[in-house]
Formats: C-alpha cells, sequence, structure tokens
C-alpha cells in the first residue's frame, strides 16, 4: 500500500503548500486512486465527530459486504462444527446405552465454564472484590447492556461474543485484503478460525471482543485514520489490557505515514534483521547526526494525541479502581494473583518442557496439557520470527504488524503462572496475535502445510472443545 | 491409451506389470493387425474404431498413441519409458494426496494422544500404559478380525467376517506378532492405494481438480477413521475401486479378479458384478447398430457381447463360492454368513426404507433429544441421508452422471439400496454400522466433489464432518460404542 516514495519529495510539497486545506502527501493520494477504498485524500482540517461522519458517509459499503459473503462459509462452517460438537458431546457424558437423558439447555449451558463466571459476576454485581479487577470492564459492562433484552448474563455474554467473531473476522479479511490479497485474507481468516483456542471466540470470553477493537483500530491505522484508531484502541484496552500493545504499531504507522525516515542512505533502508534493535539503534545514532534524520516536526499534527486512547482506558480504569477500592493499581495486583513474577522470555517455555520431560511418561495429564500449551505457543513464535525473517518476511511498509506480533507475543511470555502449567491460557492469548496467522497464510500455499494444519489445528480445536464442554479443565 | 480395440491384449505376452495397459501405448500395429484379422466378423474393425473415438470423447485426456505404433521395433530404452510412462501418473497421484492421508494420519494420531484426557481424571498424575495407549484402537470388529487371525473360524455365525483381511492379517503376523498391528499396517496401506486409485478413476473420467476434492471429502467423512483403523473397508474399497478402473479401461480380467478378491473381503463385493456388466455392455454393445440396421443387428450385437472375456466378471462369483465350499466343509451350512446376519447379528431383510423409518420412530421415542439412543441414531440417521441425497443427486439434477458415466450411478445407487436392506431388528439402532457401510459408496463422495464448483461453499461441509469425525474417532479410542 505504502510504497516507499522519495521522503523529501513530498516533504517538500507539505512545506510548500502548507495551507490547511492540504494534500497529505504524494504518497496517499497515490494509494487513493490505485483502490477504490474510502481513503480520504485531502484531509481537511476537523474535528473528531467530523471524521467519523466523513467516514461513516464515504466508507463503500459494497466491500465490507464482500468480505462478509467470503468469509461467511467459514464461520457458518465452524459455528455448525460447535453446535454439532456441543450436541454430542454428551456422549462423553452419558454412559453407553444409558437410559438417561440431559436436559436441552445442556446444550448451550455447557459452554459456561471457567472464567465465562468471573465475567458474569461482574455483569451482575459489579466489581465487589480488587482482584476481579483483572477481568477488565468492556465486555461486562456490554453484557450488562444487552441483559435488559435478554435477562439473562449468559446468552448476553454469548451473544456479543459470537456478534463480534463475525465481525472480526471481516474485518480481519478486509485488512488482509488490502495489504496482501484476497486469497491471504481468506487463508487467515480461516487459519484463524481453526486454530486449537478459536472456540474461546464463541464463548462468552472477551477475546473476540478485543481482536475485532484492535482489528478495527488496525485497520483505521492503516488508512492514516488515527481519531477512529485511537478510539478503537480505547475500546480494545479497556476490554482487555493487552490493547496497550496497539501503542507500538500505531506509533510505527504514525512515524512510517509522516515520513519519519531515520536516514535516506541505502545503508539502513533494508536491514530488517533484528526486531526492535536496529530500529533503536539508528533512531540513538540518527538523534546524534541531526543531519541524517529526514524528519518535519510539522508532520506531526493534532491528530497525534489520539495515541492517548490506549494509555486512556488503563488511566480511565485505574481512577475507577481508586475510588472503588483505593488502589489504583488494584488490576496489576489482581493480576499478580496468578502471575506472580516477571521472567526472561522464554523461561516460561523451559519450564514447561521440563515438566513434561519429568513428567514420567508423555500419556498423562500434566505432559499433555503442557504439550497443548508449548507447541502453540512455539508454532507462533516461528511464524513471528518468519515475519522478519526469511522469504516470506513482511515488507518494511507492513512493519507495523510485525511489531504489534511480537510486543504482544512478549508479553506473554513474561508473566509464566506457578503451578504446574507455566504457560497457561497462553494458547488461548495466541488469538490475539493475528499477524502471525498471516504468515501463515503465506505458508498455506502449499498443499502439505494447508492440509497438515487445518487437520491437525482443527483435530486439537475439536477435542479441546469437546473436553471444555463437558466440563474438563481447559482454560 | 484405453480402448476395446485392446480386448485381446490380456492374451499377448507384454512387459510390465500385471495392471498394464492403462497407460502402456498400445501394441505395434502388426499384431493388432493380426487380431483384426483373426476376428470372424468383418464389421467389428469398424465397430472398434468407432468406439474408440467415443470412448477418446469422453475421457479428455486419453492421448493418441499412433505415434508409439508406427514404431515396429522395440528397444529396451523404449521399454523402460513405457514402464516409466506406466508408473509415472500413479506417482504422482498418490503424491496429489499425499498431504491429505499424512495430514489426516497426524490428526487421529493426536486425536489418539490427547483421548488419553478423556480417560484420566483432571490433575491427576497416573500415567497411562503405552502397551494400553497403542490397543486403544482395538475395539469392537477388530477383535473380532484379529480373532479370526489368530484361530480362524471357530464359531459359524463369524463367518459374517469375510476371509480375505485376516488371511492377509495372519501373513503379516509373521513378522508383526501381533494381530492388531498386523491389521493396522494392512488397513493403512491399503488406505493409501485406496485414495491413489480413487484419485486416478476421477481424474480420468473427470479432472484433477475433482479428484483432489473427491479423495478429501471421501476422508473427511465422519466414519472415515475406519480406513486408519484394523477393519476391513479400506482394504475392500482398495479392492473394489481397482476393479472399477480395470472395468472402465476394459480390462476385463483383472477387474474380474480383484473382483474375486473384493467379494473375499466383503459381502459388498457381490455387488461390483452389476457395474462390471454395465460397463461391458456399454463398451461392446452397439446398440445404435441395432436399432438403424434391419438384418442380423441382432446377432451381431449378441456376438460382440458374448466373447470369452463376458465370464470374467463371474468370478466375483467364484470369490464368493470359495468362501462359501470352505464354510459348507467347515460347518456343514450352506451360506452360514447370511444366517448369522439374521439370527446371531440381528439383521434382517426389509425394505430399503424400513430402517430409516424405524429409525425416526426410535428418535421419537427416545427419552430425550440429549439422550444416548436419540444422539446416536441422529448420527446414523443424518450420514445416511446425506448419502442418500447425494446419490439421488446422482441420478438428477445438475450434478448427476451423464453419458458414458452411468456405470457410477448404477453402482451408486445398487450399493447404497443393498446396504439399505439389513438393518438391525430388535435393537434400538436400527441403522447401526450403516455410516460406516456408506464410506463404499464412493460415487457420492464424486458428486458432493462436482458440486462445488463454487470452492467456498465446501467449507461447511469440510468442518462439520470433520469435527464430527474427530469426535467419534476419540469416542472409538476411548472405547465407547462406536460400529
Amino acid at each position: 500500500m505504502h510504497l516507499p516514495v522519495d521522503p523529501s519529495q513530498s516533504i517538500q510539497s507539505n512545506i510548500l503548500s502548507g495551507s490547511s486545506d492540504t494534500l497529505v502527501s504524494v504518497q496517499e493520494a497515490d494509494e487513493a486512486t490505485d483502490s477504490a477504498a474510502s481513503v480520504p485524500v485531502r484531509r481537511e482540517k476537523r474535528g473528531f465527530t467530523h471524521v467519523i461522519a466523513f467516514t461513516v458517509g464515504k466508507t463503500s459499503w459494497a466491500k465490507w459486504y464482500e468480505a462478509l459473503k467470503s468469509i461467511l462459509p467459514i464461520y457458518v462452517g465452524i459455528h455448525l462444527a460447535f453446535f454439532a460438537i456441543s450436541f454430542f458431546s454428551v456422549l462423553f457424558v452419558l454412559s453407553d446405552f444409558s437410559k438417561q437423558s440431559m436436559p436441552i439447555y445442556t446444550l448451550w449451558q455447557s459452554w459456561h465454564h471457567w472464567d465465562t463466571g468471573n465475567f458474569l459476576v461482574v455483569a451482575v454485581h459489579g466489581y465487589t472484590a480488587p482482584n476481579q479487577t483483572a477481568f477488565f470492564p468492556l465486555y461486562p459492562i456490554f453484557e450488562r447492556g444487552l441483559m435488559f433484552i435478554t435477562n439473562n448474563p449468559f446468552t448476553a455474554g454469548l451473544i456479543i461474543s459470537d456478534v463480534a467473531g463475525l465481525v472480526m473476522l471481516v474485518v480481519l479479511y478486509r485488512l488482509v485484503e488490502e495489504d496482501f490479497d484476497a486469497e491471504r485474507a481468506y487463508r487467515t481468516v480461516l487459519y484463524l478460525s481453526i486454530f486449537p483456542t478459536a472456540f474461546f471466540l464463541a464463548a462468552a470470553y472477551n477475546e473476540s471482543l478485543f481482536i475485532c477493537f484492535a482489528l478495527f483500530s488496525f485497520y483505521y491505522m492503516r488508512h492514516g485514520n488515527w481519531w477512529l484508531a485511537g478510539l478503537f484502541g480505547f475500546l480494545a484496552t479497556l476490554t482487555r489490557s493487552s490493547g496497550l500493545f496497539l501503542l507500538a504499531p500505531f506509533c510505527y504507522e504514525y512515524l512510517h505515514q509522516h515520513h519519519f525516515y531515520f536516514s535516506q542512505g541505502g545503508d539502513t533502508k533494508n536491514q530488517g534483521g533484528g526486531k526492535l534493535t536496529p530500529l533503536l539503534k539508528r533512531s540513538l545514532r540518527s538523534a546524534f547526526q541531526s543531519s541524517k534524520l529526514r524528519f518535519d516536526l510539522r508532520a506531526i499534527r493534532f491528530d497525534v494525541i489520539a495515541v492517548l486512547g490506549m494509555p486512556a482506558a488503563v488511566g480511565a480504569f485505574a481512577v475507577y479502581c481508586y475510588f472503588q477500592f483505593h488502589d489504583a493499581l488494584a488490576s496489576l495486583h489482581a493480576q499478580a494473583y496468578w502471575h506472580p513474577r516477571m521472567h526472561i522470555p522464554g523461561e516460561g517455555m523451559i519450564l514447561s518442557l521440563r515438566l513434561i520431560t519429568h513428567s514420567g511418561g508423555l500419556l498423562n495429564f500434566q505432559a499433555i496439557h503442557n504439550l497443548l500449551d508449548l507447541v502453540p505457543d512455539l508454532f507462533v513464535l516461528g511464524l513471528i520470527i518468519l515475519s522478519f525473517v526469511g522469504p516470506w518476511k513482511l515488507p518494511r511498509h507492513l512493519w507495523a504488524y510485525g511489531l504489534y506480533a511480537a510486543a504482544l507475543y512478549l508479553f506473554f511470555q513474561l508473566y509464566p503462572t506457578t503451578g504446574i502449567f507455566p504457560l497457561l491460557s497462553v494458547a488461548r492469548y495466541l488469538l490475539e496475535v493475528f499477524p502471525a496467522f498471516i504468515i501463515l497464510a503465506s505458508l498455506g500455499k502449499y498443499r502439505m502445510i494447508h492440509m497438515s494444519y487445518l487437520m491437525v489445528s482443527g483435530a486439537t480445536l475439536f477435542f479441546l472443545l469437546a473436553q471444555f464442554l463437558i466440563g474438563r479443565w481447559v482454560l | 491409451m484405453d480402448f476395446p480395440g485392446k480386448q485381446k491384449s490380456i492374451e499377448v505376452p507384454r512387459g510390465g506389470s500385471p495392471l498394464a495397459g492403462g497407460c502402456l501405448p498400445d501394441l505395434p500395429s502388426s499384431t493388432k493387425l493380426d487380431i483384426t484379422q483373426t476376428d470372424d466378423i468383418p464389421a467389428d474393425d469398424t465397430n472398434v474404431n468407432e468406439e474408440t473415438a467415443k470412448i477418446a470423447a469422453f475421457r479428455g485426456n486419453s492421448t493418441n498413441p499412433s505415434g508409439e505404433r508406427t514404431s515396429t521395433t522395440e528397444t529396451d530404452n523404449n521399454r523402460s519409458q513405457r514402464i516409466r510412462s506406466f508408473w509415472m501418473p500413479w506417482y504422482r497421484a498418490s503424491r496429489t494426496i499425499l498431504p491429505i492421508y499424512l495430514a489426516f494420519h497426524l490428526a487421529f494420531f493426536l486425536i489418539t494422544c490427547f483421548a488419553v484426557l478423556f480417560v484420566l481424571k483432571d490433575f491427576s498424575s497416573q500415567t497411562l500404559n503405552i502397551n494400553a495407549w497403542l490397543h486403544s484402537w482395538s475395539h469392537w470388529d477388530a477383535n473380532q478380525y484379529d480373532y479370526i487371525a489368530l484361530r480362524g473360524y471357530e464359531q459359524w455365525w463369524k463367518t459374517v467376517f469375510f476371509p480375505l483381511y485376516p488371511l492377509l492379517q495372519r501373513g503379516l503376523m509373521i513378522f508383526t506378532h501381533d494381530p492388531l498391528f498386523a491389521g493396522l499396517i494392512i488397513s493403512n496401506v491399503a488406505g493409501l492405494g485406496m485414495l491413489t486409485v480413487l484419485y486416478r478413476l476421477v481424474e480420468e473420467d473427470f479432472d484433477s481438480e475433482r479428484a483432489y476434492r473427491t479423495v478429501l471429502y471421501l476422508s473427511v467423512f465422519p466414519t472415515a477413521f475406519f480406513f486408519a483403523a484394523a477393519y476391513t473397508e479400506s482394504l475392500f474399497l482398495f479392492l473394489a475401486l481397482l476393479s472399477f478402473y480395470n472395468m472402465r479401461h476394459g480390462h476385463w480380467w483383472f477387474a474380474g479378479l480383484l473382483g474375486l478378491l473384493a467379494a473375499l473381503t466383503r459381502q459388498a463385493g457381490l455387488f461390483l458384478l452389476i457395474p462390471f456388466y454395465c460397463e461391458y455392455l456399454r463398451q461392446r454393445g452397439d446398440f445404435k447398430d441395432v436399432l438403424l440396421s434391419t438384418g442380423n443387428g441382432i446377432e451381431r450385437l449378441l456376438r460382440s457381447l458374448l466373447r470369452f472375456d463376458f465370464f470374467a466378471g463371474a468370478l466375483v462369483l467364484v470369490g464368493l463360492g470359495i468362501f462359501v465350499v470352505y464354510c459348507y466343509y467347515r460347518f456343514h451350512i450352506l451360506f452360514p454368513f447370511s444366517r448369522a446376519e439374521g439370527l446371531y447379528w440381528n439383521r434382517d431383510l426389509h425394505d430399503p426404507s424400513w430402517g430409516i423409518m424405524r429409525t425416526i420412530q426410535v428418535i421419537a421415542h427416545s427419552p430425550g433429544f440429549l439422550s444416548f439412543s436419540a444422539l446416536r441414531n441422529v448420527l446414523d440417521l443424518g450420514q445416511d441421508l446425506f448419502i442418500c441425497v447425494l446419490i439421488i443427486l446422482s441420478l438428477a439434477g445438475p450434478w448427476r452422471f451423464r453419458g458414458a458415466l452411468w456405470t457410477y450411478a448404477v453402482y451408486g445407487v445398487t450399493l447404497y439400496l443393498c446396504l439399505q436392506l439389513y438393518p438391525v431388528r430388535d435393537f434400538s439402532f436400527p441403522l447401526q454400522s450403516v455410516p460406516r457401510y456408506m464410506l463404499e459408496v464412493f460415487p457420492a463422495f464424486i458428486v458432493l466433489a462436482g458440486i462445488d464448483q463454487h470452492r467456498r461453499i465446501n467449507l461447511v461441509y469440510l468442518v462439520a464432518s470433520a469435527s464430527l469425525l474427530f469426535l467419534l474417532l476419540a469416542q472409538y479410542v476411548t472405547g465407547h460404542w462406536i460400529t
């Protein structure tokens, strides 16, 4: 989308036409003519509400409809499968040839397990104990809101998750379709939907709502619509604390789209070897050699304030916590209950590996559950590495994806839990690292990888779902 | 590549494998001339040519072998090239389906591992014995075959399990010592062969995309894990498909021989007789000639039909005959297996819709919708009706088998109907095991592969069916009642 244009040229044009009604950049104009997307070519000086009105008015609904049509088979197929599993998993509860019959509400009540209950308590009674603040408030608020119609917070939660799940897939499709191609978009959606923990997207958990907001935020970042990106970032962070890591792609995108090149020389242009360190090194270097800093402060506009959306959500929740429990960091302290201390990334994996080898055989509860945590974790790690190096690496203008994935992934590795499952729930959090699935989609053109991933992942997904539904321990 | 002009080719000694001819270039012209000269009917040559054209018309990819035919001398180089050109398509086919095969086996392996969690309690520190784990695939009918492989037929009612599979198990036990592992090896090797033959068959008669999808859809059918279990399904389907493939190519003796083996594997092998003679009639009989000519058209038709290889189809009956004779000497009962079906396995002859109707009744009278009997009957009925719809679509509608492909439709319909004939009588699961038998109705999957020209619709079937496949497999390996 954002082809590297000679930055000096566009900066010059910026400087020359310093009026309010300015052409943002040569680059964006190119992009707008290329795709029929509703990217505002001329960005007028306008307020927040104008941006929204403008976006809603100019959105090409046909494209969204097309995206919806493309992903609907996946969504319907997966949900049909979930339905079938919740139906037939009863066979694991009843003994063979028993005359007993389960009541019909088992079908949806069997989705009511583990964290679901925590969100429901918050939705019904509000935050009554400090350790509940580990669960961020937006999802319970939505549940509460929908309770006026459904009367049942659990049903409300399911509806929110599943609607958000559908919207999420549509946005993901649009995002990848615009930055890559339709084939890869379809595959990305498919691969995300069949990830071993993907049934949490349909359960009354806040994953799908969070990913939905995060993707919206990402989508508007890529479109340079900073206000909306900030707004959705705010909502995402209010849903899950991981939303804070949207800051990384936001800053990168903002600087990138405003031509913040550290130096113009060819020496630093394509050195995409490491993740963050070369970037930091270069920024330090360029700070000292300011002549190389190709950046015009005037390129930064008022809309950079939108970046505060993500911290603002954390702040707002902290203020609430302060008034409620006289502890602004209650949420942090509550997290510490499960994740007592920070570890070096990778330590959790080593711990998990050690627990597997010391479990006395692979065929026991501890080993299998640790494998189920560890293997997806390593798999996604491999994909994130592939997004920076190797033949499938992301082009530089799409580094926002890689940065977001790497930051989020590292965060998940920082706080392994105590006990026999160090990587507890990480496999579920990995759903949020959606750029990994984009890389997997480019690998998926090999039939062997495509089929193997689909079958292995599908088998694990349906197995875990069956376990979840009969009330076994799946987090 | 394949035309009835080669009908006598079997009598002519030729290099290559026993399945040769399918892809070998045709005989040198001199030999061919001999054949046509020895024929009594002068009109036969034109007949042959017409049919060649016909077959070439419906098989789009049949190459014109005339180029090779002109060479009168056959060098060693030429022969090795022929052998290569024979094996290459098979090699390519197996390479194409290998991702599906491997992916499914990987998934089966994982499910077998994970199923341990259904057996163990949460947070238990117990570790499952590796031997017990390996034997989690030995349940129900697999045990029966193991028993027969070890001790032969001791009770007369066990003759419902046909002998070829236990025989092969017995043979392989020289290496494995455990009949279960022998059975698993046979099933999985036959499974790979089966998918390859299916791919080749559909690829030749339709196109490669459809072939790939057929293989995928068959592999993902909810009961498809029986292909990997120590059951006869994959061996039977392998033999039946190979027989079918040879029928399509007009190699009647190979088709008959494979039909014999198939009939020794499962009772359903008997129904290969129907496609055999349909195909024979289609390739040999020229009804247009009968209608047009006023004179001896019927006589000519009969002469073209009643050749020696007309009796190749009877080999299928010979297969059954061998087993009947064995049973008679062993137990002094004629057809003990059909009697055992009724007396011991509670299966009676009913009209084809009886099982379906009865199942609906059972579901309606079950203690609740989420009870064991209702759920299992819904599973049986759903799969049965799904194949039923596909079979109907193979006869009528935009996806039906057209033109020269009606043998598929005939085989599909007869096999489907006959598999419905023996529902279980007084037990509360009338369509017990029928979903597994449905795997044998492979034309249904060809129809299914033809339906979704739009790639995206197929996903719903794939995902939903895969979820049931893995669920049923988890049930099977944890020892639940899945037959």
